[in-house]
């Protein structure tokens, strides 16, 4: 692999896919955890302010 | 958010484990090293702009977010959490983390790098040695600043305000609030030109329960609502003498008030009504139960810090204080500072308009370590706080027994006060408070009042 391509890679890696992993995870996974209690409670769907406070 | 970190974390290593990287360690370990130079250099632009100044009147939150855009969802909780301008840290250790794990991916893959540790090392020293510059802005500015504790929250004033004006508004009687009636047939009443009265939060419930039981319903029942204000007894004084209401139920005045009403050319009259107790709360837990007076004094001028320099626990104190002019502040002053200066308060950092920053005195926290002032009946019947105890003050406490006869050392009289001559109603008001069955309101409503009620004397 040349230098130039393995610093592509991986600046794509530290810059975009890991912060888009950090901040993705906690949101897809409050999502789905806030989603799947809703569910169960049968209060139907999340309303966006409720996912937003779910967050924190 | 720990579950994503080791998630990513192991995204690293494998990642190190599959590509070829080049064995020179600068140039394999570049693209960790670039991010924390670019967080570094952001921060040390935006912190010199505002040293000089705590109050940061420019958008640093917005600035801040978008430099750091893509953790966007880690600044906000840092900014939720009241250390925002500590975040370039997190960006430090976030990559020395994924560094460690691509370090530990090549190394386990058999292909560590084998040359360049030496200008590597180099780099990251320069880099850190750099970062160390807004790092100790950033303490520096943070010394006296309180972060948020989710264990023990600042308490909710304006959730408290409007519970305590639910409770303690007159003329709701269907609404059953807090305020005693009279025990007799009222000795006055007034259904018109009810004076206007205001005060201090502490003792809105005495003038309240007066006001309830003096004024009858007139022709205009929102006249009679309007004639009752608590607006605190910074703002109570200044209503005062701007000729905006009759009578107020404060402590006496601070010194700042006092020149205010002579600037006007008014004198204020001074009429003693109740005793109260200016107390120091702490935490349940805290085994401290007595300060001298001398002790409050060296703590709250910042030769005592510790706990166990008084008996306590080996923990640093926080001593909360109050806004300047507030009652409880020029009581502190006042009956306990003296001559002797206060260290400086306590603060949080609050957001200004939309992103500012901005550093405002941090009200009483409920921690083990806390210490702080308010009065008896306000703490422990008004707002009453979970896990709150009162100190006893050269060894005596603050009952009401030991107000009464004077024996509590930070005793204080509620005063009312005028600042003109007093209209017919008002002067028939103003004895009233002082009659027999004023003072035995006083006392109902829970307060220490001046002579002994009727059936004390028994």
């Amino acid at each position: 692999m040349t230098q130039k391509k393995y610093w592509g890679l991986t600046l794509l890696l530290t810059c975009v896919v890991l912060p888009v992993l950090l901040n993705g995870g906690p949101l897809l996974l409050n999502y789905l955890t806030a989603q799947t209690s809703y569910w169960h409670t049968g209060r139907g769907a999340m309303t966006q302010t409720d996912f937003l406070l779910g967050i924190f | 958010m720990i579950l994503t970190f080791a998630l990513a974390g192991a995204s690293v290593y494998f990642y190190a484990r599959k590509i070829v990287a080049p064995a020179h360690a600068l140039s394999r370990y570049g693209p960790f090293i670039l991010p924390v130079i670019y967080a570094v250099i952001a921060w040390l632009v935006i912190m010199p702009a505002q040293m000089a100044n705590p109050e940061i009147h420019f958008p640093i939150i917005s600035t801040l977010m978008a430099a750091f855009a893509p953790f966007v969802l880690y600044f906000m909780a840092a900014t939720i959490f009241g250390i925002p301008l500590f975040f370039p840290l997190f960006i430090l250790a976030a990559y020395a983390f994924f560094g460690a794990a691509f370090a530990l991916g090549a190394w386990k893959s058999g292909r560590p790098a084998t040359r360049g540790w030496k200008s590597t090392l180099g780099v990251l020293v320069i880099v850190l040695a750099v970062a160390a510059i807004p790092g100790f802005q950033t303490y520096t500015r943070y010394q006296n600043l309180l972060v948020t504790d989710p264990r023990y929250p600042e308490q909710d004033h304006d959730r408290q305000e409007f519970r305590m004006r639910q409770q303690y508004t007159p003329f709701q009687l269907e609404a059953r609030n807090r305020l005693p009636l009279l025990r007799q047939t009222p000795t006055l009443q007034f259904d018109q030109n009810y004076p206007a009265l205001d005060g201090a939060t502490a003792f809105f419930p005495i003038y309240a329960a007066a006001a309830q039981a003096i004024y009858l319903p007139g022709e205009d029942q929102e006249v009679r609502a309007d004639k009752v204000h608590c607006s605190t007894t910074p703002y109570a004084y200044e209503r005062l003498i701007a000729g905006e209401t009759d009578m107020i139920f404060v402590l006496a005045p601070s010194e700042a008030h006092q020149k205010l009403a002579a600037e006007q050319g008014l004198t204020l009259t001074l009429t003693p009504i109740a005793k109260e107790a200016f107390v120091f709360l702490v935490h349940d837990q805290n085994p401290v139960r007595d300060l001298s007076l001398e002790q409050v004094r060296a703590i709250y001028s910042g030769q005592i810090n510790h706990w166990r320099a008084v008996g306590g626990a080996n923990e640093k104190i926080l001593p909360f204080q109050r806004e300047k002019n507030s009652g409880s502040q020029t009581i502190l002053q006042r009956e306990v500072m003296r001559e002797t200066p206060l260290r400086p308060p306590l603060k949080k950092e609050v957001m200004y308009g939309m992103s500012g920053l901005i550093q405002a005195i941090a009200q009483y926290r409920n921690a083990p370590n806390a210490l702080g002032y308010s009065f008896r009946f306000y703490a422990t019947k008004m707002n009453p706080a979970p896990n709150i105890r009162l100190l006893a003050i050269n060894s005596i406490a603050p009952t009401p027994e030991n107000i009464r006869n004077g024996r509590y050392p930070l005793t204080v009289d509620v005063y009312m006060v005028t600042a003109r001559p007093r209209s017919q109603n008002t002067q028939q008001l103003h004895d009233w408070f002082l009659s027999e069955q004023g003072q035995q309101l006083i006392e109902d409503v829970g307060y220490v009042p001046l002579t002994p009620a009727p059936e004390q004397e028994k």
